[in-house]
């Protein structure tokens, strides 16, 4: 493979409030990105030691519970300080990748009356969303639910930071928007929803509830993209991070300091008919993959078009010179001085470049084929 | 010795329960290791010393059933003997065993902050708790002082001014343990730092961008125990394009001066004289 680093890191902005699966989400993603989907070879790795370590980290703390064979849904720990994961795509084409990195921070800094002596952290969080190109929006499925009908589901905007999240993607959507010769992509993605599919080894089919709340509750957020950058795409990826769980239970937890009560949920373990072990079973989480592949790769491939055409220009211009009739003496001055020479010369290393990144721009297109005909799994929707 | 304490009760999210430390300083090295496991990081500058130990696991649990950490962060400007036998109390047990733990320290800070004063704490958490979060913590580190043998760790000791060595080395532990010493007696300036992500490479790489010393503790084994961290390379900049053409332009100047004045002077010159 060739150096990751080649131009700057593309990055992926993640918004969302304290405890709702980020960090999750983030390493989910990785573990799906490891395998090459078939016929492609798109893959996506950590770029490095600090991010590899810190993916195994948080994993031995998701897959302890498997073998307790008690769910805990407070298994993994908050985030304290913002880290950025960094990792690289593989394009699957001659070598070629991408940089990219994913800002992970504590959820509780979207909040403002969370954010306390932290503003400047959430300052920099915030600028990191804003420029990203991807924006991904995780929602909690069982809050939305699981509330349904519930009088305190009026806390819902306060707990999930709906206006917050608000605010940040309308950063995010005018920036995109002042970059609307780039496609701009935007993924909502309700995580903990093994009870809400029958896809996963879940029981009843709920997805249409599931979407229905995720339109009311994030309406807001997703007018507010469409207004500031009208040609973003919105997806809408659910997420079993888990897999074999099952919505128990929930209740409503006071807050001591008089604010908006904390929803807390319980699972339980789903048996397997054989007795064995419980295993991760992800959902849903290709489609995130390759929704961020195509995109990113779509970027790159019209980066390396604009390139290959002024390289194909430059080299036409050069030949040009080189056999341009300019009258008699000055014809036989270029020709004695090494200008044609020189000319002919500069053709022929632009037309290489050219050829070179042509190559490239069709390996990548023939890349976004193969990703558009993998197509979307069954739970994905454009929003 | 100032004292902040950051951890979160079942619902309120982390948050200091007194004041909050002017500067969030540890977040140099955020790249480099997970605050959310133990860390340990010794910082000593011009105006004292300041210590982090992240993630001191508690016995209280949150609304989500995470186990909730304390995480104590402390500073001193001047030297005082008790306060410095306390933090070396605290360096000497984290670093007790081949894994960095904070070991006893966890149970002595809960028998000090029992959920139900802890959460009155974060109910009103705020310059005003400062004298009493304080006073707990300093209990709690003055029994674990207390309880701890006085140990002179291995005799051998390391040298160099700025190195990595592997956590698991008892010579790396015991010579980091020394180095904080000197820190807070002012004899050493500089990090001592026990990260968790950041392997010996990384370390370097830190090190070539600052000017402090810096000794790290690492989860990475190392033949030898530890390695030597070049100082930052001074860098000798070569003179850019744009002062060479200066020179030069100005060279042609002076030349076309000299040049110019002979040439305009001698007919001046009296016809006798030549
Ligand atoms: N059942 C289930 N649990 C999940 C899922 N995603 C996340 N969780 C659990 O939810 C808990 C919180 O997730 P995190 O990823 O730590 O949330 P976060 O947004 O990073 O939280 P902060 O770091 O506080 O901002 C974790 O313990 C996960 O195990 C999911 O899809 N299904
Ligand atoms: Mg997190």
């Amino acid at each position: 493979m060739t150096a990751p680093a080649e131009g700057t890191s593309l990055r992926i902005g993640i918004i969302g409030p304290t405890r709702i699966g980020k960090t999750t989400l983030v390493n989910t993603l990785l573990r799906a990105g490891e395998t090459a989907f078939e016929q492609t070879d798109v893959r996506m790795r950590w770029a490095d030691h600090m991010t590899e370590r810190k993916i195994l980290e948080q994993r031995a703390e998701l897959e302890g519970w498997r073998l307790s064979k008690q769910f805990n849904p407070g298994a993994l720990r908050g985030t304290d300080d913002a880290f950025v994961f960094r990792f690289v795509l593989e394009t699957g084409f001659g070598g070629l990748s991408m940089r990219l990195d994913a800002m992970d921070y504590p959820g509780g800094l979207v909040n403002p009356a969370h954010r306390l002596g932290r503003e400047a952290e959430w300052e920099e969080c915030r600028a990191f969303i804003a420029n990203s190109t991807v924006l991904v929006v995780p929602a909690d499925a069982a809050m939305l639910m699981e509330t349904a009908g519930d009088e305190n589901r009026h806390h819902l905007p306060a707990i999930l930071t709906t206006p917050e999240i608000e605010d940040v993607a309308r950063d995010w959507a005018r920036n995109r928007h002042q970059h609307r010769h780039e496609p701009a992509l935007a993924i909502v993605c309700p995580v903990r929803t093994e009870s809400y599919f029958a896809d996963n080894g879940g029981r009843r089919d709920r997805s249409d509830e599931l979407l229905e709340h995720v339109r009311e509750v994030y309406r807001d957020v997703l007018k507010v993209i469409r207004a500031e950058a009208p040609a973003t795409r919105i997806h809408y990826c659910p997420v079993d991070t888990v897999g074999p769980v099952e919505f128990l239970s929930a209740r409503w937890l006071p807050d001591v300091a008089g604010g908006h009560p904390h929803f807390s949920a319980k699972y339980r373990v789903r048996r397997r008919p054989d007795g064995h072990p419980p295993e991760i079973s992800t959902a849903g989480i290709d489609d995130v993959l390759v929704l961020l592949a195509r995109h990113l790769i779509d970027l790159r491939h019209r980066e390396l078009d604009v390139t290959a055409r002024h390289h194909r220009t430059s080299a036409n211009d050069w030949a040009a010179q080189a056999v341009q009739d300019l009258g008699a003496m000055r014809n036989v001055w270029n020709t004695v001085s090494g200008k044609r020479r020189k000319a002919r010369r500069m053709a022929e290393a632009k037309r290489l470049e050219a050829v070179s990144a042509e190559e490239q721009v069709s390996g990548l297109a023939g890349q976004l084929l193969r990703l558009a005909e993998l197509g979307l799994g069954p739970r994905h929707r454009e929003l | 010795m100032r004292t902040h304490v950051l951890t979160r009760g079942v619902g309120a999210d982390y948050r200091f329960l007194g004041s909050v430390p002017a500067t969030r300083w540890w977040q140099e090295f955020r790249q480099l290791t997970s605050f959310e496991r133990p860390t340990l990081l010794v910082h000593r500058h011009a105006e004292g010393w300041e210590l982090y130990a992240s993630a001191v696991p508690t016995e209280r649990k949150d609304r989500m059933e995470t186990v909730i950490r304390m995480s104590l962060v402390l500073s001193a400007s001047e030297f005082v003997e008790e306060d410095a036998d306390l933090v070396l109390a605290l360096v000497g047990e984290w670093l007790a065993g081949a894994e960095p733990s904070p070991g006893r320290l966890g149970t002595l800070l809960d028998e000090r902050f029992p959920a139900e004063d802890t959460e009155e704490l974060l109910a009103g958490s705020g310059p005003d708790n400062d004298e009493e979060v304080a006073g707990r913590v300093r209990a709690a580190l003055a029994q674990l002082r207390d309880e701890s043998p006085a140990d002179d760790g291995e005799a051998e000791t390391i040298l160099a001014e700025s190195w990595a060595g592997a956590v698991t080395d008892a010579v790396v532990r015991s010579s980091f343990v020394r180095r904080v010493r000197s820190m807070l007696n002012a004899d050493a300036c500089g990090w001592a730092v026990q990260l968790t992500l950041a392997g010996a490479e990384d370390v370097g790489a830190h090190h070539a961008q600052q000017d402090e010393p810096l000794v790290a503790l690492v989860n990475e084994r190392i033949p030898g125990g530890w390695i030597e961290l070049a100082p930052k390379a001074v860098r000798r900049r070569r003179p850019g394009t744009v002062v060479i053409w200066t020179i030069a332009v100005a060279t042609a100047i002076v030349i076309g001066l000299i040049t110019w004045v002979v040439h305009v002077w001698q007919p001046v010159v009296p016809a006798g004289s030549r």
